[in-house]
């Protein structure tokens, strides 16, 4: 699986191999082996003689402390093979609900606005990370949603 | 005794002098610039003056302001902190002209320590050892010459200040010219002095230096040693006392010196006198005119405080103890915290403090100049916070030190706790084996430089492992304004405007 990843300004491509728990990240020009669990919002991972500890909710917390954190999976055939069937889209600061754009059974491309975001006096559109049909649609207008809530699920597919 | 002490600096220094000034009901005036109108340091004052927009020469080094100031107040006296005017002569001498006790020593004392030919030679005339050097150098052929006579490597450094400006190791004749004029661009922009000298290098010496107290009575003692030797481009990061390799009769040896060479040049109040340590031989460095960062943990090991001391020396009273009332009972270690990130080549990490929580416990102390809801900005110093751990051995100061260091909450900057924690960690340091190049002998630098490609294989691996953790992370696509919106209608500029073209030119990429 490749990626990039960019924290905090650094910006690495990534590749994954092997079967979770027991992973291999090469990263840097160097591959390590990482252990991993993961569980609903939060991970565990042994890198080396460190265990690093990630929080996810709105953003990640990577030992305890708030990072930004971009990803972007890099193949399309990684994206498409063996993952989740279902991905959640959620907002990256809390808000409140503008408009409601997308409903389930609607096809939708990678980048469609689903739901328009009002938060710090501001209006933005979220929009699908992945192309599929919305599954769920979770708010509604009006709706005051925290950081990290489940807007919409989209099923991976084909816009 | 003074009524009013106005403190000439900021951060967790101010704090902790405003602490000692309460104690002995003495009414303690801050300063503060611009940038720090909101600084939890004006919190512990009994009043604060604003002197000046936020660069710290517009304010905190601005001698007039400072003045003014303290006539405005009727302060008697000023205590300097470090850096900023601490050891600023011309302002020690503005001082005495206005009839403001300056908290330190005098300005003679002042410049000679100071001058770091002229010290040195000082002491070389009183028979205390000093590592073999030259005299001022104008010239890279003057240099050249003394570096041959000396054997290369040689250092470079500043007559006119210390702190490690304008200091360069050079190998060989080839390198010497650069280095030369390096040496003296950093020390004209420093100190106002050009002058070069030239020292013999060690090789991974120890930094070791003494503590000094001098009143205007004739007493003068030494508070024992401090260990500095685990620094970075010659800035202490860790310090302890008392120091691994010193035993009871060095220490007796190393303070007579100090007392000594201190006395010799009349100088008064608390001082710092600076040793390097190589080849089995102490061998005098320079003299630190000011109360230092590091001088808490002289404090823990002797229970003395050591600015209650000095405001007393100022006030012309005499020392509260005698040579042999000293003791040094235990070990501690500080720990500088700095908002820099160790993951990033140490870049400055300014920003908001949005969780906070100091550690506590026994033996533990904290000076810290920041609270939850602070604004950490890049004018100042990096150094917000230390922690001094103190215990009955040194084993127990480091096993204190990394109890304490996890529980420090500090979140919206980085700091260098993480690298702190792989020095106590480390096998060398815990028996005590230290160099002035320790971070680098031990690979804990670049070691630092890796745990962000570290955190990078971890958050990959848990994507990989469970995808749907993506959605929680800054959308690779940016959020955007909608195309027709309230704002449009309202006749005001699209808020959306610059986003919606980065939008469109992400999505053109491949």
């Amino acid at each position: 699986m490749r990626l990039r990843i960019a924290l905090d300004g650094r910006d690495r491509e990534v590749v994954v191999s092997g079967d979770p728990p027991d992973v291999r990240v090469a990263v840097a020009g160097r591959e390590v082996p990482v252990r991993v669990e993961v569980h609903e919002a939060s991970a565990t991972a042994v890198v080396g003689d460190r265990t690093i500890t990630l929080e996810f909710r709105g953003g990640v917390r990577i030992d305890g402390r708030p990072r930004r954190a971009e990803v972007t999976w890099l193949a399309e055939e990684d994206v498409a093979e063996g993952l989740d069937a279902t991905v959640d889209v959620r907002p990256p600061m809390p808000g409140r609900i503008v408009r409601v754009l997308a409903a389930a059974g609607d096809r939708v491309g990678r980048g469609a606005p689903l739901v328009v975001l009002e938060a710090m006096k501001m209006q933005n559109e979220v929009p699908a990370p992945v192309a599929g049909t919305v599954r769920e649609v979770r708010v509604k207008e009006g709706d005051v949603v925290a950081a990290g809530a489940v807007l919409v699920r989209i099923s991976r597919g084909p816009a | 005794m003074f009524r009013t002490i106005l403190i000439a600096n900021r951060g967790e220094i101010a704090i902790r002098i405003a602490r000692t000034c309460r104690e002995m009901g003495i009414r303690a005036v801050g300063v503060y610039s611009a940038a720090d109108r909101d600084a939890l340091h004006r919190r512990h004052m009994d009043a604060s003056v604003e002197i000046g927009p936020s660069p710290a020469r517009e304010s905190y080094l601005h001698i007039d302001r400072v003045l003014a100031a303290a006539k405005a107040t009727a302060a008697q006296a000023i205590h300097p902190g470090y850096g900023f005017l601490a050891e600023n002569t011309e302002f020690t001498r503005r001082c005495a002209e206005e009839d403001v006790v300056f908290i330190g020593p005098g300005p003679e004392a002042m410049a000679k320590s100071g001058d770091k030919i002229g010290s040195r030679r000082a002491m070389a005339d009183l028979d205390i050892p000093i590592t073999p050097g030259s005299g001022a150098t104008r010239t890279e052929e003057e240099a050249a010459e003394a570096a041959r006579d000396l054997t290369y490597p040689v250092i470079l450094k500043a007559s006119g200040g210390g702190g490690g400006i304008g200091m360069h190791v050079v190998h060989g004749p080839d390198e010497l010219p650069s280095a030369f004029r390096l040496a003296q661009s950093a020390a004209l922009a420093s100190f106002a002095d050009p002058t070069i000298f030239v020292e013999a290098f060690h090789r991974r010496p120890r930094h070791i230096e003494v503590q000094v107290f001098l009143d205007r009575h004739g007493n003068a003692v030494h508070l024992g040693e401090r260990e500095c030797s685990i620094q970075r481009r010659h800035q202490k990061l860790l310090e302890e006392s008392p120091s691994p390799i010193v035993d009871p009769e060095s220490r007796a040896r190393i303070g007579a010196m100090a007392v000594r060479g201190t006395r010799a040049i009349g100088y008064v109040n608390a001082g710092t006198v600076e040793f390097l340590h190589a080849d089995g031989r102490f061998y005098f460095n320079e003299i630190n005119a000011r109360l230092q960062v590091e001088h808490t943990i002289t404090e823990a090991v002797t229970g003395i405080d050591l600015v209650r001391e000095q405001i007393r020396v100022a006030a012309g009273e005499p020392l509260s103890v005698s040579q042999d009332e000293v003791t040094v009972t235990g070990s501690a270690i500080e720990c500088r915290i700095n908002a820099e990130d160790p993951t990033a080549n140490f870049a400055p990490s300014p920003g908001i403090i949005t969780a906070y929580h100091e550690p506590g416990g026994p033996g533990v102390r904290v000076d810290s100049g920041i609270a939850q809801g602070s604004v950490v900005q890049a004018f100042y110093d990096p150094l917000v916070a230390k922690v001094i751990a103190h215990g009955r051995t040194r084993s127990d100061a480091i096993a204190r030190m990394g109890r304490a260091l996890p529980e420090f909450v500090i979140e919206g900057i980085a700091t260098v706790i993480p690298l702190h924690r792989r020095i106590l960690a480390d096998d060398r340091f815990q028996a005590g084996e230290l160099a002035t190049s320790f971070l680098e002998d031990r690979g804990l630098l670049a070691a630092m430089a890796g745990e962000r490609d570290a955190e990078i294989a971890a958050l990959a691996a848990a994507l990989a492992a469970r995808p749907s953790l993506a959605s929680h992370l800054r959308p690779a696509i940016p959020l955007r304004s909608p195309p027709a919106s309230r704002w449009s209608a309202a006749g005001r500029p699209h808020p959306g405007g610059d986003h919606a073209a980065a939008h469109r030119a992400r999505r053109t990429r491949p």
